[in-house]
């Protein structure tokens, strides 16, 4: 039995701010739009704790501006479909198409949008000890381990924010740091600093995790003396950054060498009619203001390319 | 009876209970935020603590999955 074939102007696959963004342009535009999202609406905003930097809120719960989002596309007539996955894509000038388990789309335009996911840990016992003691989602998995010791890893905003969101459940957060300094916000890092029961350790790498069972303790290395240390913990929380969700794309669309689509200012890539936007994209800032930014322009572009 | 062990801010979480929605399961969700008591639960029923956790005729599925959440429910 062969799918049905749906005509249609744009694809937007990914419904992170990028996503969500361009598909509220192509809706206000009366472009017939359908997004597509494999994981949850909202992307990493909605794995957020809080999020103090998007204009127009001095603070807002990354689960709440991640709803207002999806809920502004949707009023707008753009469709979400989070069920329907990918299954293959076919990317040419000439046409595009995007077979999902239920349908073959032959869009006019696509506009990749699909974000980045938190990179695991490069410690030997990640998988074994998956969901037994380390975890990627604070919201989701923290409040198990309350009344606990347990550490996060990494040294951006995400990895200062969710040790505060952390610290609420947790007995002690450990923040095991590689260097002597935070990338992360400066606003972010005082707050931190000035929260009792989290503790930074500069110049300390996580080396593994060992526990019967589930995690019980890591092991840590000074990268600084090379000095080797145990720490009694039930839980390590990774934010050492992302890595792009590219793979369907590999074979039609240039890439930088750490995967990342490369594009113009325009946020046209190698491909007419298919743009990219937000974290997936090759770009110095990664936040939710530059995707929104990124989104708006591949939907303008994605208009004019259609109507041309 | 499906049960869905979740927290309520949870994406995964949420989107699981959705898509037994729109199959038309009905569902009894396990709010496990409140203790850690109820996080024990979820260690017992899965082995493993993370969440959401499916249990769907007597298989237990972790995250949003959905090809097992299919294969449990054809059952």
């Amino acid at each position: 039995m062969s799918k049905p074939i749906k005509e249609i102007d744009l694809i937007i696959i990914g419904a992170g701010p990028a996503g969500l963004t361009a598909a509220i342009y192509a809706a206000r535009s009366n472009l017939s739009t359908l997004v597509l999202e494999k994981d949850v609406i909202g992307g990493q905003v909605r794995a957020s704790y809080t999020i103090e930097n998007y204009p127009g809120f001095n603070l807002i719960k990354g689960n709440e501006l991640a709803d207002r989002m999806e809920a502004q596309a949707t009023h707008l007539g753009a469709v979400i479909d989070e069920f329907d996955f990918i299954e293959n894509v076919s990317l040419s000038d000439e046409e595009k198409i995007i077979e999902t388990g239920d349908y073959i789309y032959k869009p006019k335009a696509v506009i990749i949008a699909t974000g980045a996911t938190p990179k695991k840990l490069p410690i030997p016992n990640e998988r074994k000890y998956l969901g037994k003691g380390i975890h990627y989602c604070a919201v989701c998995d923290g409040a198990g381990y309350q009344g606990d010791v347990i550490a996060v890893v990494g040294g951006g905003s995400a990895a200062l924010e969710e040790s505060m969101f952390l610290a609420q459940y947790a007995k002690k957060v450990i923040i095991i740091r590689r260097h002597d300094y935070f990338n992360g916000e400066a606003k972010i890092l005082e707050a931190v600093k000035n929260t009792p029961n989290i503790e930074i350790m500069y110049n300390w790498d996580l080396i593994d995790v060992e526990g019967e069972g589930f995690v019980e303790h890591a092991i840590i290395q000074n990268t600084k003396t090379n000095e080797i240390q145990k720490l009694e913990l039930k839980a390590v929380f990774g934010y050492i950054g992302t890595e792009p969700k590219t793979d369907l794309f590999k074979p039609y669309v240039e890439m930088s060498e750490a995967g990342y689509i490369l594009s113009n200012e325009s946020m046209e890539t190698n491909i007419k009619g298919v743009y990219v936007a937000g974290d997936v994209r090759e770009k110095e800032f990664r936040q939710i203001t530059t995707a929104v930014a990124d989104g708006t322009i591949a939907a303008l572009k994605a208009e004019h390319y259609i109507r041309a | 009876m499906v049960k869905v062990y979740s927290v309520e801010w949870c994406g995964p979480c949420n989107k699981v209970k959705k898509y037994l929605e729109t199959k038309g399961i009905a569902y009894e969700v396990i709010t496990v935020a409140d203790a850690k008591e109820d996080r024990d639960i979820v260690q017992e029923v899965s082995g493993q603590r993370s969440v959401p956790v499916t249990v769907i005729n007597g298989e237990v599925i972790v995250g949003f999955e959905k090809a097992q959440i299919d294969a449990a429910l054809a059952k």
